[in-house]
């Protein structure tokens, strides 16, 4: 697994001429579970020792990962986006227990769509900071598209 | 004869008017990247990644059903990628349940393969069995030999340097100091040069190749600005014109406007009471100007040093404006509270073009400035025991 998924970041990140600082590369996939119900996955994989944050961190920690929908006439959110489990510490600094994800990160939300088998795309921002033992990068925003077909 | 000559002509003319029939003509930056595969007869999905002419990165996926693809946009000139991926039913993208499904196959062929090339404008078509690595490229760009040189170089010079530096990691760990280890650190030394030379090598002697735009990008990480500018100025004027050469011209600019030994930009920025402050106030002292936010972890571990060297030289004409740029002003109140922090608390602005931080060229925090009395840079990101060395030495 772990060969399969080194190539996979090889092949994404094929671009090796091209360092700018940008540790989290996002992927989107979309699982058809029914004529009306689909599965949007959208999956962050990070290099190195930087972190991720879960989307629930405790105010006053470090920003929490989070997305916002663009609300369209083709579908309504299914209950809420869900995550891995990743790691939870007790941490030092902010005195508190936070989640955060290092490595790959996915995250799911099922949505219904309001005609079944009808083709649209969901526009999705996703809004994260990253940080390693010794710096953050300051939070930014990524659009992700789906594609519903 | 006549009849010969003419009916020759004619068999000429439509074979040139049949190739420029085929042969669709891309204009400028224009490109066209078509594929031919014959021992593909199965889906696969095709994947090509590049830099469009406005430097945006692109993954284009396409899914090819008889192993043809073709794929058509706007390139000033990038290093471009082809790789296959299995195609498997109700997955259109690439997630971790579907790494599962295609499981070993990725080791297969034509999934273990790739083809690495230079895009400009013009049409490229790859050709081959079921061997990315393999296949033919047809193009009328001039650049490809060129790019594989450079690739091929790169990589060495990288994969040495690299080998080099994970040896002498080892070496210093365990502290060995006899002749093999001090050979070590010269031969590192000697490759690190090499390596860090090499794009500005390359750019000089191929002032003319778009290629040299790669190389100078490649050097991102641990660049010298001043060196930087110069070798983008040494390109030729057409090299000049793409937005990579622009970028990184602005990116050298900004690091040099704030390099050690330059006078500080001077800022006006609201404290917690929502007062203005000058940095221009502190002129005749040493001013550690440090840029923070309160959901930075390693910032908030770091405070209790910063508070601890401003209790040692405070007396000593030094002081410290922390500068937040944390965009909730109650969440950096907070942890101004918390971490009692007793010098001057500002918070950045939060647009691009006002921004004190953008102007500073911070692009991560941590970041810190130490400022002489004359407003003039002195040292940069200081943490831990060399913060404290270094205000140490200076207020002597």
């Amino acid at each position: 697994m772990k060969k399969i998924f080194l190539f996979l970041l090889l092949a994404i990140s094929a671009n090796v001429f091209s360092q700018i600082m940008n540790p989290v590369k996002w992927t989107t996939a979309v699982k058809k579970i029914s004529a009306s119900e689909y599965e949007l996955i959208a999956s962050a994989t990070i290099s190195g020792n930087w972190h991720l944050y879960s989307q629930s961190v405790p105010k006053g920690g470090p920003s929490s990962t989070s997305f916002v929908f663009e609300p369209n006439a083709n579908y309504l959110k299914k209950g809420n986006t869900n995550e891995d489990a990743g790691h939870t510490v007790n941490d030092p600094v902010f005195k508190m227990k936070i989640t955060y994800f290092e490595g790959k990160a996915v995250f799911k939300q099922r949505i219904k769509l309001k005609k079944p088998n009808s083709k649209f795309k969901v526009n999705v921002v996703v809004e994260y900071m990253t940080c390693n033992d010794s710096q953050c990068l300051p939070p930014k925003e990524v659009d992700l598209v789906f594609d519903i077909k | 004869m006549k009849k010969i000559i003419f009916k020759a002509l004619i068999i000429i003319l439509s074979a040139s008017a049949l190739i420029s029939c085929s042969e669709k003509k891309t204009v400028g930056n224009e490109f066209v990247v078509k594929g031919k595969f014959t021992k593909i007869t199965s889906p696969i999905i095709v994947y090509f990644t590049y830099q469009d002419d406005q430097n945006k990165p692109h993954k284009e996926e396409f899914i090819s059903k008889n192993g043809e693809f073709e794929f058509k946009g706007s390139s000033f000139g990038s290093a471009a990628s082809v790789f296959f991926m299995p195609y498997v039913e109700g997955y259109t993208k690439v997630d971790i349940d579907y790494l599962n499904k295609v499981g070993s196959l990725l080791n297969k062929l034509p999934f273990n393969t790739m083809k690495n090339f230079f895009l400009e404008g013009g049409t490229y078509e790859i050709s081959g069995h079921n061997n990315l690595d393999t296949a033919k490229l047809e193009t009328d760009s001039k650049s490809q030999d060129l790019f594989n040189d450079y690739s091929k170089q790169y990589k060495e010079l990288q994969e040495q340097y690299y080998q080099l530096k994970e040896k002498k990691h080892v070496a210093d760990s365990i502290g060995s100091r006899d002749a093999k280890s001090t050979e070590l650190a010269a031969q590192f030394k000697l490759k690190e040069k090499q390596f860090l030379d090499y794009p500005y090598e390359f750019a000089e002697k191929h002032s003319d190749s778009k290629i040299s735009l790669l190389a100078l990008n490649a050097d991102l990480v641990n660049f010298d600005a001043e060196r930087l500018s110069k070798a983008v100025d040494g390109l030729s004027k057409e090299v000049k014109a793409g937005k990579m050469a622009v970028e990184l011209k602005s990116i050298a600019e900004k690091t040099m406007r704030n390099a050690i030994g330059k006078p500080a930009v001077l800022f006006s920025l609201e404290d917690v009471n929502g007062v203005k402050k000058e940095l221009a106030a502190y002129k005749g002292k040493f001013v550690l100007i440090d840029f923070w936010a309160s959901w930075c972890g390693p910032c908030r571990a770091e405070n209790p040093n910063v508070l601890k060297v401003y209790n040692k030289f405070k007396d000593k004409n030094f002081d410290i404006i922390s500068v937040s740029i944390d965009s909730d002003r109650n969440a950096w109140l907070k942890a101004v509270k918390e971490d009692k922090l007793p010098w001057l608390n500002v918070i950045d602005e939060q647009t691009a073009d006002k921004s004190i931080g953008r102007a500073y060229g911070v692009t991560f925090v941590p970041s810190n400035f130490l400022i002489d009395p004359a407003g003039n840079i002195v040292a940069k990101n200081l943490t831990g025991e060399a913060l404290n060395d270094k205000v140490e030495e200076v207020t002597k």
